[in-house]
């Protein structure tokens, strides 16, 4: 095959080509919306692009690697990507991807093996998949024959930054790269496996700080509705204790069940006052009546909104706020 | 954690006017008021908070004791109101006001509106009787009008924020009346704010809204509480983890809170809030009414620590002890350094003789 057949070959099948990366770059979005994890995990929109005639050209005919077929052999003539933040989210969507019933898929890269492979490098990172359509089919006007190939890209940002970086360096030398740029490269994908490290610590710690607001945000609403229905509104619960963590630190749940236990009269009081204000229909003011008791110091110091707020609870509670 | 004083309800209002002395000396009979008062709920809910910022828990009250009992007293009076219809409770007023007046021992005490409530109050909702005596002042108002802003005297304003210019007593019933005539005065609580009532002894000036009027006494366990206050005021700086020179400058704090405080009053949130860092403040107070002392004002009484109060007295963990004059104690005793297991002081003065 020659290269001007080449050509002519790809520009008839373009349109084929285009519409199967939309088609691929569709469902795979589409899942992510159903599993409400598009627009918490997708940090740049994904648009199927098709391989431009030069590239082509220059892949299949002008590199160290001969194909035999490079028309059939580039199987990346369409292309789609994913990117995320961090590398734990890079496995939903290889799930869809892998369980994707109308396509055959091949994973063509896999950092996590190549890094068991040569953990002594550090280089560019993504996963690859090609998938090919099990069956012809019609798709927005266009009938897309089987087994035509598509890439699918996912890695993160930090990995796209890399590969930004190198992509017409490293891979399509225009310029030979010296051991200094190569050397240099290595260091900033080392310093991005560190950062992704790092990200994930950040994670991990504020999903700890989230569980655990969630879990005493749950046992002061089962104990609330004991007495009184709750209206949970989770931002005015969130502002408080954003405030209050460090007194947080020091306080036994089971204690603040017994102040309201020992004194039964102040849960009529918030039943009443939650028959015209929200705040008295949320977990928080079951800690609010409970702080302003106990830490009523710091309560005040830390309270995030208007004293208004506070001014009834400290005379419900009998405790002297003068100016 | 006690919240004595929580859920206060106001049931009835009642309020006369009191006038000053005469020039003449005679008294000018008070203004009395034949209905009760009625207030919208934010009018409830300001007198509410005048309440529980005076009398209530970490205010600057006095708990005190009553001492007059008897059949015309006062006392008597305001239990009678307790169970009393709306009539009987305006015309009983009608006596308290009366009372009031006639405790007007001198020219220099002001008039003011005297107002009178009943309601109840603490988790257990007992009955009380509130008397509150607050002065007449100027202030200046504001209205709308369109885009106009008018400024406007008031000369009739009583019960603003400005505390020491109201006085209030609560009477908590704790017993219920057992029907049998008059009633025990150790069936109720008391407690009375006045902002200079800690200065006064019973006859002064400011004595005779809680003495001539109430008849009511400082607590007889004012020793034992100034004592209890300063073992376990050193207990609590001691116990804390912090460098062995605050625990000390803490504890001189102490000393001069105690000995040079000239108004007779110890409030442990005074103390808290004017010599210990911000982070101690809830855990000291938390600490103090564990142990039984009051987060109300007492009267000063040093007769049980005055002797303690003459002399520091420092135990080091290898058993040496320093013993200094606490007067000038600072500019006799310092510490240098601190490590692990020593302690580098320096002393002014020279060894004399060994005991």
């Amino acid at each position: 095959m020659t290269e001007v057949e080449l050509i002519k070959k790809y520009e008839n099948e373009k349109e084929v080509y285009k519409k199967w990366g939309k088609f691929v770059t569709n469902y795979v979005a589409e899942q992510l919306v159903i599993q409400n994890l598009y627009d918490k995990i997708i940090k740049i929109e994904p648009k199927p692009r098709l391989k431009d005639n030069k590239s082509l050209i220059s892949k299949g005919f002008y590199r160290d690697k001969k194909y035999k077929n490079p028309y059939e052999e580039i199987t990346d003539k369409v292309g789609t990507r994913f990117v995320v933040l961090l590398t734990t989210e890079i496995s939903h969507i290889s799930k869809i991807v892998e369980k994707c019933e109308s396509w055959i898929q091949s994973k063509d890269r896999d950092f996590e093996e190549e890094k068991l492979k040569a953990p002594e490098f550090f280089t560019y990172q993504s996963v690859h998949y090609i998938v090919r359509n099990k069956n012809s089919f019609d798709f927005e006007n266009s009938t897309i024959p089987i087994d035509i190939p598509c890439e699918i890209q996912i890695r993160t940002l930090l990995q796209h930054a890399y590969s930004e970086l190198t992509h017409d360096t490293i891979y399509k030398p225009t310029v030979r790269t010296t051991p200094k740029i190569k050397r240099l490269i290595a260091r900033s994908m080392a310093l991005i496996e560190t950062t992704d490290n790092i990200f994930l610590n950040v994670m991990e710690e504020l999903n700890n700080i989230e569980n655990k607001r969630k879990e005493l945000l749950n046992k002061l609403s089962e104990f609330y509705k004991s007495f009184n229905n709750l209206e949970f509104e989770p931002k005015m619960n969130n502002i408080i204790l954003d405030s209050f963590d460090k007194i947080l630190e020091n306080v036994n749940i089971n204690e603040v069940f017994k102040f309201f236990d020992n004194n039964q009269t102040l849960k009529n009081i918030i039943k009443r006052k939650s028959k015209t204000e929200l705040l008295y229909s949320q977990p928080i003011i079951l800690l609010l009546y409970y702080f302003l008791t106990k830490y009523t110091n710091e309560t005040k110091n830390k309270w995030p909104l208007s004293f208004s707020h506070l001014t009834p609870i400290f005379i419900d509670l009998g405790i002297a706020n003068p100016l | 954690m006690t919240l004595q004083l929580a859920n206060l309800i106001i049931n009835r209002i009642v309020s006369h006017e009191i006038y000053p002395k005469n020039d003449d000396g005679s008294n000018e009979p008070p203004k009395l008021n034949n209905s009760l008062t009625i207030l919208k709920s934010e009018g409830i809910e300001t007198l509410q908070k005048r309440i529980i910022d005076a009398v209530g828990s970490q205010s600057k009250c006095f708990e005190m004791e009553i001492q007059k009992d008897d059949e015309e007293s006062l006392f008597q009076k305001i239990c009678q109101m307790l169970s009393s219809h709306d009539t009987n409770f305006i015309s009983l007023s009608h006596d308290i006001a009366r009372e009031l007046n006639k405790s007007h021992f001198s020219r220099n005490i002001p008039g003011g509106m005297l107002v009178i409530f009943d309601g109840l109050i603490g988790m257990d909702s007992k009955k009380m009787i509130g008397i509150i005596k607050a002065e007449i002042h100027g202030g200046f108002g504001k209205k709308d009008k369109g885009t106009n802003l008018i400024i406007e005297f008031l000369n009739s304003l009583f019960l603003t924020p400005q505390q020491r210019l109201y006085k209030i007593a609560i009477f908590v019933e704790n017993n219920e009346d057992n029907g049998e005539g008059l009633r025990n005065k150790d069936d109720f609580e008391v407690f009375i704010y006045d902002h200079n009532i800690s200065k006064s002894d019973p006859l002064s000036a400011a004595g005779y809204f809680y003495n001539t009027f109430l008849g009511c006494s400082f607590a007889s366990n004012d020793k034992k509480l100034t004592k209890d206050f300063f073992n376990y005021t050193q207990e609590y700086i001691y116990g804390l983890n912090i460098i062995e020179e605050e625990k000390i400058d803490y504890s001189t704090a102490l000393f001069s809170y105690i000995k040079l405080n000239q108004s007779g009053e110890i409030n442990i949130m005074d103390f808290a809030t004017e010599y210990l860092e911000e982070k101690h403040i809830d855990t000291y107070r938390n600490f103090m009414t564990e142990k039984g002392l009051p987060d109300i004002s007492f009267h000063k009484d040093i007769t049980l620590i005055r002797s303690k109060l003459r002399k520091r007295s420092l135990r080091f963990s290898s058993g040496i002890r320093v013993i200094a004059p606490s007067e000038e104690f600072d500019n006799l005793f310092k510490i240098i350094e601190e490590k692990e297991n020593e302690t580098i002081i320096e002393i002014k003065g020279k060894i004399e003789n060994e005991k």
